[in-house]
């Protein structure tokens, strides 16, 4: 299982590489999302620098949406996903590589947009250590919810419209726990957090867990 | 009595009533589709 | 197991009555529990008249819940291979929409009883909040149910957004209400859940409970025909349809 969980993330991983899709699309889209907002809010930092940890998980979800459609999207075209299906390998492993490679791509675009949060916002990135641990359990349990309902979704002919109304009602405790885990870290107070982050922990737990045990259905009939 | 109070439960009653009576109605249209009597189009094509 | 034409249809016949009982007890229950929480009942001290909101506001949520765990347990067992039946896959199609219409109606009287209480419709209450969400996930597995496909393939595709749904509702409502106790105290408690409930609003609120959760079964029942009905209609019209074809290849011939 771990085999092929390392051989379907270095494969997806490597198309992202080669194809730039995650780099030039997900990426700016998730910049033009922090743009907006700030557009809508006003450029008052005083108003923007509080909303920033909201701000900033509302776009990374949105993006994760984008993420889990490409890397399905990777799988449909040329009869891929039969490949993937008759390759032999372990449907377990499929959905841990998948999930993994949706993973990092996630991680990178979260580092560039605290960035940019930090730089238009104005936001002073504290706590870093709550912040890198909050985006790593809450892009866990987003990537492995968005490759449990991607794959749920990715063969019906609906599935643009469909994935997101899935997806976002799911995720709204990762948006609460991240959101709330970042808002004690910035006003400095990391210690609070804890409680935020086993929340996240435990939803990362359940849905991967949950992705392991169902995705050998899934990738067998849709 | 306040209206609220009334209001809140013409919702429930009428939201309930009007989902049951279309559960009803689509019962009846499906098995209106389904009677075996109910095939002229077919019939009338093989008559011919 | 094969069970003779008799037996099937004589079964059919007691469960249509059975059901009818359902219907007529849950249409008297559901009578009686308004004729109670608006004419019967006191006012209370506090919340005046607007306590008669308490007698269908509860249950509508707690029929909602059921009507998930209903959805949740038979998507489990048609997950499992032993127990996989499309009828269970029915069950749960047809309570996750029952509870979807009763999660609509949570929110509507929720709201009702939050304007004249708190001056709008909606406060962020946490179980309100977390019912909401709710409502939009649930919503979301039944767009998925309507999307065509194969009869197994939707059935478990069914099944398994039915399990991501309902573990996501005790952490949904976890952490909603969490989110609002740690900022401010929570303003006023909706649905008087500190409220002393006695005498003849006990038993109407109870009456409540009963005939909406009589109610829920009797809709999932007849939910649950449509569907089978719709189910056979597709059956019938795909082998007419290859009978057509057939007859078409023949007549060339």
């Amino acid at each position: 299982m771990w085999r092929d969980a390392w051989l379907v993330a270095g494969k997806d991983l490597r198309i992202e590489l080669r194809s730039r899709v995650a780099i030039n699309q997900v990426i700016p889209f998730a910049a033009a999302v922090v743009l907006l907002f700030g557009l809508a809010l006003g450029p008052n930092r005083a108003v923007l620098e509080p909303l920033s940890a909201g701000l900033f998980w509302v776009a990374v979800l949105l993006s994760c949406i984008l993420a889990t459609q490409r890397s399905f999207a990777v799988e449909s075209s040329g009869g891929a996903r039969d490949g993937l299906r008759l390759s032999g390998l372990d449907p377990a492993g499929v959905f841990l590589g998948k999930a993994a490679a949706v993973f990092v791509e996630l991680v990178v675009l979260e580092a560039v947009l605290a960035l940019g949060v930090a730089v238009l916002y104005g936001t002073h990135l504290a706590g870093a250590g709550v912040l890198v641990a909050a985006c790593a359990l809450a892009t866990v349990g987003l990537a492995a919810l968005g490759m449990i309902y991607g794959a749920v979704s990715s063969s019906l002919r609906v599935k643009e419209t469909l994935l997101p109304l899935l997806f976002l009602p799911v995720s709204a405790p990762v948006l609460l726990g991240a959101t709330k885990a970042w808002q004690d870290a910035l006003a400095g107070r990391p210690g609070s957090s804890g409680g935020w982050l086993s929340l996240l922990a435990v939803f990362a737990v359940l849905y991967v867990t949950i992705g392991v045990a169902v995705f050998e259905p899934l990738l067998e009939d849709t | 009595m306040s209206p609220y109070v009334e209001a809140g439960y013409l919702v429930v009653l009428v939201s309930l009533s009007s989902y049951a009576i279309s559960l009803f109605a689509r019962e009846r249209a499906a098995r209106r589709r389904l009677r075996p009597g109910n095939r002229s189009e077919d019939s009338g094509m093989k008559s011919e | 197991m094969i069970s003779g034409h008799m037996t099937t249809s004589s079964r059919r016949m007691a469960s249509s009555r059975l059901l009818n009982v359902v219907g007529i007890l849950a249409l008297v229950g559901v009578a009686f529990t308004v004729w109670l929480g608006l004419w019967i009942t006191p006012n209370a001290e506090y919340f005046g008249n607007l306590v008669r909101l308490l007698y269908i506001h509860p249950p509508m949520a707690w029929v909602a819940f059921i009507a998930y765990g209903m959805a949740f347990l038979s998507s489990l067992l048609y997950l499992w291979p032993r127990t996989r039946d499309l009828r269970l896959d029915r069950l749960a199609g047809a309570s996750a929409e029952v509870g979807v219409v009763f999660t609509g109606l949570t929110l509507a009287t929720g709201s009702i009883w939050g304007r004249p209480t708190w001056g709008v419709w909606w406060t962020w209450d946490p179980l309100l909040t977390a019912t909401a969400l709710l409502f939009v996930l649930y919503l979301g597995y039944l767009a998925l149910r309507r999307v065509p496909g194969e009869r197994e393939t939707v059935a478990r595709r069914s099944a398994i957004a039915a399990l991501v749904a309902f573990v996501d509702v005790p952490i949904v409502y976890f952490s909603v209400s969490w989110w609002r106790s740690l900022h401010q105290p929570p303003t006023v408690d909706l649905s008087g859940r500190h409220l002393y409930v006695h005498g003849s609003m006990a038993w109407t609120l109870l009456l409540g409970f009963v005939s909406f959760t009589l109610a829920y079964v009797w809709l999932t029942a007849r939910r649950y025909r449509l569907a089978a009905l719709s189910d056979r209609e597709a059956e019938e019209g795909l082998s007419r349809a290859i009978d057509e074809r057939r007859a078409e290849a023949e007549s060339f011939v």
